[in-house]
């Protein structure tokens, strides 16, 4: 549904976005990692139209995105700052975005309202926080989009909310399946909400992967061999030893590595898949000793 | 549903809808504010107090104001979401394209502007309608426009014209401003600086060009600065106001195209940034780095004193790179001087190379002179010089306006006063660098009846009334030369002179003493008096000089009486030489009578230029003082002027003022030799200035009713008939 | 009800799998019984549905369900399981792990007997006799696991 090829973007000769690929079928959740500085916020943006790329081309469903208003009334994107259009409150809203959206579904609109606890008539200047994040979300969501972009989405929501929140989001994809894009730290989140993940670094797509995929394809190993193991037939990616134990990181399906390893007799043996959050720091952090601190 | 988005309009009714519901209320301002300044005061004015200049001149102000105002405003207000990061992001998110954005926000933004200026136009005429023709009272200062209609429909329909021109051509540049930049506080400050920068451009320019060029002629500043902003172009007295404006609102209409594709280019992510496009930073830095190495130079100039012209490229120095490096850190955000270094250099570059152009007149500007085959004509104007004193120009025109100098300006054409005048300049220009000692700033000196010598700052109304008072300075004149040459072009040239030095020139004299001069100055030598037909001759007698028996003003029916007295004048005029003439401008008491001619229209011959008309008849006007010999002869022999004697003089007392370390010191004696009272009369002049010691005499006449008292000075130029 | 537990390192989908092998093996769920659609089950569990889409797939591909265009899924009835022998083997010693601690606590053989019998086993008169000599001899443990039915 959405395709970025090649896409390179310079603020001020700074490379923001260096030959960065990203591809996202209809109907998925993509959770979009990276650390602050990434590229993250640039991207979405361009995703929204809001940004041109110098080089490479960004579609969905296969028309550009950038100036096109016919694609951006099928992509909603979550606001960060309600008041900046000067409406006074969620009912002037609403009248604005249904002037404008072709698939605004005013009823949902108010259910959504109410689910959430908002009052359309109150002032958003008296909005909290959390309260405008809702309002936000109402109104995207509302717009029925084809394509939904959440930056950060879930920061400064309570518990109960994020899972309204989430549930409604999950509703949408199952009934029409709209494609989902998130940008978040909140790996927690994204790995039980998102299908595919892409790891970004330094403006780039380092992994782009299905979630299962992602994890199965890395694992950690605690062992106690007796005696040395000839790992010549694994990825082995990091490998430490602490007095008798031997700590890895190794690349390749979970089964087939337990199976090679159970070769050797180990005395002890623990293969565990990484969690995103691990397999994020790995990525990220790249291989260096501290690495191992964090994940052993 | 409701929406029915057609995407490829230019106009998208929902965002117009959205805004003009937001942005209503700065239409309602607007409005409210033209009908406070605009329909109010015609409302609660009666019709007979109500002047011509009330309603356009005082409103040129408001107008000004509010037309700045209001659409810089508009356009802040409007366009306000490209200054934050936040609100670029979303509205761009919107399904809008760029295009929609922005044709819709600046229709919004006109319409909430004109709207109110339409209503008042509007509202105008139908007062006008209501109440009719409007007839400005009278003053002194536009008897002209007696009895005519301040608002006729023209000025209502050229009023609508000019302020919506105005108020669309401001907004342009404000969305222009807005677009070049990131920053929400540096749109208004670049709106103000395009508006005024064309002015101010052309004034620092002209100071430089004063300090620096020697024989600098600002000549062409008031049309140029009135051209170059909107805000200038109204200027109620001149008829190009609107032809001005007009163009303006052209150049408006192009630069919208250019805010569209400056709109259409911007770079979203540099939002924030002082100034959004790249090349527009060097150009900004540059340029007021070098306006600001004027006002530097300016300032060293003219506070730090004595007028060199080395202080100046100093100052300028100094101005220049100072601002240059606080431009710089501001455009980049950062007070990190990194990299600079290159445009720092460059713009030292430029200075040095600018200023120094100056300094060393390196085209030749002081030292210019035209060859005599190049020029068609010459106009020199200055003390004793000036048309005004020396001749009789009324620039009235026919239709009661003021013309503009271009018009009345009466140029030399003979081959040899324009040798001369060349001669003349010549010698002007050559006192470049010459101290002339002196000028400015001195002391006005007062004489008490006690024989206390105090200075300006001494004198306070305590004190007892002066007998006699004089300045310690010689002052400076300013004679302005005018060239126009055969190929159609002006050379302006003009000079600070002291007083002595124009009737002290052999060059200036052969001038004035020319046929040419005194037919072009005086117009009455031109007058064919046999066919002219006198309405009457007026005049009043303001000096103690002439007394006259019958009070302040006198007037003359007597057709032949008018026509003799002119023949004196005439003829008095062709024997005056230069001496005579210089001095009459000169001293100002020596201006003594005017004379005012009224002349049967269908009868005077020459341009109307050079006179007052109304509805049958010419007014001219003319002075004479005490070098009309024949004149005052025949005044006196029909007893309308008196000239005192040594006869009328009750008492003669004379003191010598003299300068000693530490002030003045006087000394009074008597005098009551007839004979030397007469030579006083003859010989001492009405004002005195730069001098350290000097005479003066205070005559006491007999006939108490011209205040019974004349003083008259000796200095050291003067000499005196007492040593 | 049925908890998709997140901070499991198993993946969800897997998560889904075992949960309905366990419904199907158990007899909770019969041949030919509905499935709750992707749709239904995405928005009760709040869960990608690509997710259950994938665990769908997985258990068809297992042989636990199949599907039926435009209907949904069902439960099949055959339980073709490719078991992998690392698999198999882990059960087996968990079995002989269990069934030694049984014994160490004293349970008596019939109670063993009777619960194999209640998973579906049918077991001889002969096969029931115990073997004291098994019960003596506490501390040796043949090493190799192989299952003795």
């Amino acid at each position: 549904m959405i395709e970025i090829k090649n896409v390179n973007k310079y603020f001020d000769g700074f490379k923001v976005l260096d030959n960065m690929n990203m591809k996202v079928e209809k109907g998925s959740i993509y959770g979009l990692v990276g650390v602050n500085g990434s590229g993250k916020t640039t991207l979405l943006k361009h995703l929204t139209g809001v940004f041109k790329p110098d080089s490479g081309e960004i579609t969905i469903e296969g028309e550009p995105v950038f100036d096109n208003p016919k694609v951006k009334s099928e992509v909603a994107y979550i606001i960060d700052d309600l008041l900046c259009l000067g409406l006074r409150n969620l009912e002037e809203w609403g009248k604005y975005y249904s002037s404008i959206y072709p698939q605004w579904n005013g009823e949902r609109f108010s259910e959504l309202i109410k689910e959430l606890g908002l009052n359309p008539k109150n002032n958003l200047s008296k909005f909290s926080k959390g309260m405008k994040k809702q309002a936000a979300f109402a109104l995207a969501m509302s717009t029925c989009p084809k394509l939904l972009v959440l930056d950060e989405p879930l920061d400064g929501l309570d518990p109960l909310v994020r899972r309204k929140v989430t549930k409604h989001i999950v509703d949408d994809v199952a009934e029409r399946e709209m494609t989902v894009v998130i940008s978040s730290h909140n790996l927690r989140e994204i790995e039980s909400l998102c299908d595919t993940v892409g790891i970004i670094s330094e403006g780039n797509m380092q992994i782009e992967k299905e979630m299962d995929e992602l994890k199965s394809d890395v694992c950690k190993i605690q062992a106690v061999f007796k005696t040395e193991p000839d790992l010549s037939g694994l990825n082995v990616l990091v490998r430490e030893k602490r007095g008798s134990v031997d700590l890895m990181i190794i690349r390749g399906d979970i089964e087939a590595t337990e199976d090679y390893l159970r070769q050797f007799d180990p005395l002890v043996l623990d293969i565990l898949p990484l969690s995103l959050e691990e397999v994020f720091i790995y990525e990220a952090g790249g291989e260096n000793d501290e690495f191992s601190k964090l994940l052993f | 549903m409701m929406n029915s988005a057609n995407y490829s309009s230019k106009i998208s009714a929902a965002l117009m809808r959205d805004n003009l519901k937001r942005y209503w209320l700065l239409g309602v301002g607007g409005l409210v504010a033209y009908l406070i300044t605009e329909i109010f005061p015609l409302i609660t004015n009666k019709i007979d107090s109500w002047y011509f200049s009330e309603l356009f001149e005082e409103s040129y102000f408001t107008i000004i104001s509010i037309g700045t105002v209001v659409p810089i405003l508009t356009a802040f207000i409007l366009w306000h979401f490209l200054f934050s990061q936040s609100g670029t992001a979303f509205v761009h998110s919107l399904p809008y394209s760029r295009k929609q954005i922005f044709h819709t926000n600046n229709l919004c933004a006109i319409l909430l502007i004109e709207a109110p200026i339409l209503i008042t136009g509007a509202l105008l005429l139908v007062i006008r309608a209501a109440f009719g023709p409007i007839y400005g009272g009278d003053t002194s200062e536009i008897m002209a426009f007696a009895q005519a209609d301040v608002m006729p429909y023209v000025e209502i329909f050229k009023w609508i014209v000019f302020v919506s021109a105005l108020n669309f051509v401001i907004y342009v540049i404000s969305l222009t401003a807005g677009l070049l930049t990131g920053m929400p506080l540096i749109q208004p400050i670049i709106s103000c600086g395009f508006l005024a920068i064309g002015p101010v451009g052309v004034m620092i320019i002209e100071y430089m060009n004063e300090c620096m060029l020697y024989g600098y002629d600002g000549h062409m500043k008031d049309l140029l600065i009135q051209m170059l902003s909107p805000v200038t172009t109204m200027d109620i007295g001149s008829k190009n106001g609107m032809k001005f404006m007009l163009i303006w609102l052209a150049a408006g209409i192009v630069l919208y195209f250019v805010a569209a594709f400056l709109y259409k280019i911007r770079k979203l992510e540099r939002c924030g940034e002082v100034l959004v496009f790249k090349p527009t930073r060097p150009i900004a830095k540059y340029m007021l780095s070098l306006m600001a190495a004027i006002l530097g130079g300016l300032a060293f100039y003219y506070i730090i004193g004595n007028n060199e012209g080395i202080l100046f490229v100093l100052g300028a120095l100094i101005g220049g790179l100072i601002a240059y490096i606080g431009l710089d850190m501001i455009i980049a955000k950062s007070v990190k001087i990194k990299g600079f270094v290159k445009g720092f250099g460059i713009m030292l570059a430029i200075m040095i190379v600018f200023f120094g152009a100056y300094y060393l007149d390196i085209f030749g500007y002081a030292k210019y002179l035209p060859e005599p085959e190049e020029v068609e004509g010459v106009s020199i104007t200055g003390p004793g010089l000036a048309d005004y004193y020396a001749g009789d120009d009324f620039a009235y025109s026919e239709d009661g306006v003021f013309n503009s100098e271009e018009e009345t300006t009466v140029f030399l054409k003979g081959e040899e006063v324009i040798k001369e005048a060349i001669l003349f300049h010549g010698d002007m220009a050559a006192t470049k660098g010459v101290d002339f000692g002196k000028h400015t700033d001195g002391n006005w000196m007062y004489l008490l009846a006690d024989g206390r010598v105090v200075n300006d700052e001494e004198y306070t109304s305590d004190y007892s009334e002066a007998v006699g008072d004089w300045a310690d300075f010689y002052g400076t004149y300013t004679v302005s030369v005018e060239y126009k040459l055969k190929n159609g072009k002006h050379v302006y040239r003009m000079y600070n002179l002291p007083t002595n030095f124009v009737d002290s020139n052999s060059h200036m004299g052969k001038i004035l003493n020319s046929d040419e001069y005194k037919k072009t100055n005086f117009d009455i030598v031109n007058w064919n008096l046999e066919k002219m037909d006198f309405d009457s001759l007026s005049f009043y007698l303001d000096y103690s000089f002439y007394s006259g028996n019958d009070g302040d003003s006198t007037t003359i029916v007597d057709k032949a009486k008018i026509k003799e007295l002119a023949k004196a004048i005439k003829s008095d005029i062709e024997g005056l030489n230069l001496k005579e003439m210089v001095e009459r401008g000169q001293n100002s008491g020596l201006n003594d009578m005017t004379l005012s001619f009224m002349i049967n229209k269908s009868t005077k011959n020459n341009s109307p230029a050079k006179a007052v008309s109304y509805e049958n008849t010419y007014e001219y006007v003319c002075n004479v003082n005490a070098s009309y010999k024949n004149t005052i002869a025949l005044l006196k022999e029909w007893g309308l002027v008196h000239i005192y004697t040594a006869d009328d003089v009750r008492l003669a007392e004379v003191s010598k003022v003299e300068a000693v370390e530490g002030g003045f010191v006087s000394s009074k004696f008597e005098v009551t030799d007839p004979k030397l009272i007469q030579t006083i009369i003859d010989t001492g002049i009405d004002s005195c200035w730069g001098s350290n010691s000097i005479y003066v005499v205070n005559l006491y006449f007999k006939d108490v009713r011209n205040d019974n008292r004349m003083t008259l000075y000796y200095n050291e130029e003067t000499g005196n008939p007492f040593e | 009800m049925f908890q998709i537990d997140v901070k499991s390192r198993k993946p969800i989908y897997e998560q889904i799998v075992d949960y309905f092998k366990e419904l199907i093996i158990s007899g909770a769920m019969k041949k030919d019984e509905k499935a709750p659609s992707v749709r239904e089950l995405a928005k009760e569990l709040t869960i990608n549905p690509n997710t259950i889409q994938k665990a769908y797939r997985e258990l068809e591909n297992r042989g636990f369900f199949y599907s039926i265009t435009g209907v949904g899924s069902f439960v099949s009835g055959l339980h073709e399981e490719e078991i992998r022998p690392s698999k198999l083997n882990e059960m087996r010693t968990a079995f002989m792990s269990a069934l030694k601690e049984l014994l160490y606590y004293g349970c008596p053989h019939d109670e063993i007997f009777s619960m194999l019998e209640d998973c579906g086993l049918k077991l001889t008169a002969d096969q029931r006799k115990s073997d004291q000599r098994m019960s003596q001899n506490k501390g040796t443990e043949p090493q190799e696991g192989r299952g003795e039915r």
